[in-house]
């Protein structure tokens, strides 16, 4: 409620103030010889690509220092959700507001340290969110990637990444699907996409890797129950067609949606207590890039939670046209655990998707995915009805 | 009230599609190539350079070459300066290329003068990607400077002219590809990072370079012979390459 009442006041007060404004802040609030070339969208565009001329004219300045190799974006986003199980279908959406930030930073001998920061005002609607979030209806402040990855420590071999970033394993390493429908295997192989920490990165000959050592938490920083990461991935380089790569994840992830999913395949889950859960994963993961614009991806995890085996897997074909403003997909997820023989041994739980992303300009990009669940896990016999959901996006960047 | 309201911001929604700065793809996959600026220039240090490629650029392209940008060129872009010791030697610049086998990326290493020095493919699906990666066809860019490029590709850049350019007939397509992607570095690069290029040029701007095709004319053999160094074998003389100096701005005698 404070929230929306600190919300409702902001607003208030930005309206009332660009109504009695000289130089009114929205445009319906100006005459039209003031509207033109003015727009609010425009200048503000003008702002975050070029910042105050005035006060860039001194090299020396702050602005000018901050603003030299400075990328800042406003990206608005919004999705929609309609799931359908057992013949009952609700409707959900999300709601996205955030900075896209890309600085880099060097001085009179080159480049030294890359920053990336990405937070993001995050609004649910009668849908359920990941963890960090109280409620369907809750907002957060959710910070995709902020880190700092200095450079010049060794050279390219070898840098030293801080802060929140995406925990270095499989597909979702190289491929970075912050924001999109699309998604990798990480969210619910692993139980966190993001989490703050510290890497080791870098680029040889041949390779390149990253391993790191994080929190455990995901979005948010603390040390409740002690959870921690440690993860890795290094792969053959990116500019080739055909890209393999191994990873390795060992921890104990803070995810009660996690913990509760692995608790659903034990015939008594009292002993099991708290929200972290200790996984190990072992991964191979291929990217291939056929000579028309098709590209196949896959990843492979075998591992445990706690003392049960795991093994997950995806597999996705990717169909673009030549300019790569349209692309086609279709993702196929297996995701399997072995219960105790009493509890049904191996269940695995299957789903397929297809989606399309349409990008007409840098400015816009236009998501739609079906996915339908093809196989449940059924722990103890227990009854679960396939699902299917239908998911539209529409995202604004500017 | 409600209505014209949601108007107005579709309308300014619309509008601000002329965004320029702005790139489809958020930040955290935007990858430096460090490594290719490593084994283009090893030893060097690099500075980065960003700038907007913006709408008014496509258009200054435009004029100068008989094909442009595609929209997703446009956005900010990086420069990377590469220094030894001090002085700028030279840039290396990614820029994608729209061809049938989807959209290849070429990070290119420009000299001074913005002549080709080299390049390496960042993406390319073409499965002779390798005939273009040896030697025997980069030696062939090497030193060319953008009128010498665009002599070397027809009217719209889609196939080679002559035999400027020796590649095996299959490759045609895929040369001139690559010759239209570098062309359009050299002119982005002049355009948007002006400053930057300006200060570091060694031949002035608006100047052509003419290859000199005999270097050791009977003159200069003459002038050496005085000298006692006309036979001197420790010269390679087949490698010396000479160049000529023309001012665009001066107008040819009548």
């Amino acid at each position: 409620m404070r929230r929306l009442t600190l919300l409702f006041t902001l607003t208030l007060f930005l309206v009332t103030g660009s109504v009695s404004a000289d130089d009114p802040l929205f445009p319906w609030n100006r005459t039209p010889d003031q509207q033109q070339d003015s727009g609010m969208l425009k200048r503000i565009d003008d702002w975050l690509a070029y910042g105050d001329p005035d006060r860039l004219a001194d090299p020396n300045s702050t602005a000018s220092r901050f603003r030299n190799n400075l990328r800042m974006t406003v990206d608005i986003a919004g999705r929609g959700i309609v799931p359908t199980r057992a013949g009952n279908s609700g409707s959900g959406s999300v709601a996205f507001i955030g900075l896209d930030v890309h600085k880099v930073f060097s001085d009179d001998h080159g480049d030294y340290a890359t920053m990336i920061a990405q937070p993001y005002v995050t609004k649910l609607n009668s849908i359920k969110g990941p963890h960090f979030f109280e409620s369907n209806n809750d907002w957060e402040l959710v910070n995709r990637i902020m880190n700092i990855n200095f450079t010049r420590i060794f050279d390219e071999r070898m840098n030293v990444k801080v802060g929140h970033f995406e925990v270095p394993y499989g597909l979702e390493q190289p491929l970075n699907t912050n924001g999109t429908l699309r998604d990798m295997a990480s969210p619910r192989n692993l139980g966190v996409k993001a989490d703050w920490g510290v890497t080791l990165n870098g680029q040889l000959t041949n390779y390149e890797y990253e391993f790191g050592v994080s929190r455990g938490t995901g979005n948010e920083f603390f040390d409740t129950e002690d959870p921690y990461v440690v993860a890795g991935r290094i792969g053959t380089k990116h500019d080739e067609n055909l890209i393999l790569g191994v990873s390795v994840f060992k921890g104990s992830v803070w995810n009660p949606g996690a913990l509760g999913g692995y608790k659903a395949g034990l015939a008594d889950a009292s002993g099991v207590t708290g929200n972290s859960i200790e996984r190990e994963r072992y991964g191979l993961d291929i990217q291939y890039n056929f000579e028309r614009p098709v590209s196949f991806i896959g990843e492979f995890n075998w591992g445990k939670d706690f003392d049960r085996d795991v093994f997950n897997s995806l597999m996705e074909f990717d169909f673009y046209n030549p300019s790569k403003s349209t692309m086609w997909f279709t993702q196929w997820n297996y995701y399997s655990e072995k219960y105790t023989p009493a509890m049904g041994g191996w269940e695995a739980a299957i789903d397929g998707s297809l989606g399309w992303r349409w990008t007409p300009n840098n400015n816009w990009a236009l998501s739609v995915m079906y996915v339908q669940e093809v196989s449940a896990k059924h722990p103890g016999g227990a009854d679960k009805r396939l699902g299917s959901k239908f998911i539209a996006q529409l995202r604004y960047r500017f | 009230m409600k209505r014209i309201l949601l108007i107005k911001l579709t309308a300014l929604l619309i509008a601000g599609s002329i965004a320029e700065s702005v790139q489809a793809q958020a930040y955290c996959a935007l990858r430096d190539p460090v490594r290719q600026i490593g084994e283009l220039y090893p030893g060097h240090s690099y500075v980065s350079h960003v700038g907007v490629v913006t709408t008014d650029s496509r258009k200054e392209v435009s004029n100068r070459l008989p094909f442009t940008l595609h929209f997703n060129e446009l956005g900010s872009h990086t420069l990377y300066a590469v220094s030894k010791e001090g002085t700028k030697v030279g840039y290396v610049h990614v820029r994608p290329e729209i061809t049938r086998w989807g959209i290849m990326e070429i990070t290119w290493s420009l000299d001074a003068d913005l002549r080709v020095q080299d390049f390496a493919f960042q993406r390319c699906r073409n499965r002779r990607r390798a005939i273009l990666e040896d030697e025997d066809f980069k030696k062939q860019l090497r030193g060319k400077s953008f009128e010498e490029l665009l002599s070397l590709i027809n009217q719209d850049g889609t196939s080679l002219t002559g035999d400027g350019i020796k590649v095996n007939s299959l490759d045609g397509e895929f040369a001139a590809s690559v010759i239209r992607c570098a062309l359009k570095t050299i002119v982005v690069t002049d355009i948007v990072w002006e400053k930057q290029v300006q200060a570091a040029r060694v031949v002035p701007k608006n100047t052509k370079l003419q290859a000199v095709t005999k270097v050791y004319t009977p003159s200069v053999q003459t002038a050496l012979e005085r000298m006692f160094i006309g036979d001197n074998k420790d010269i390679d003389r087949e490698s010396v390459k000479a160049f000529r100096v023309v001012d665009g701005s001066k107008k040819k005698d009548s």
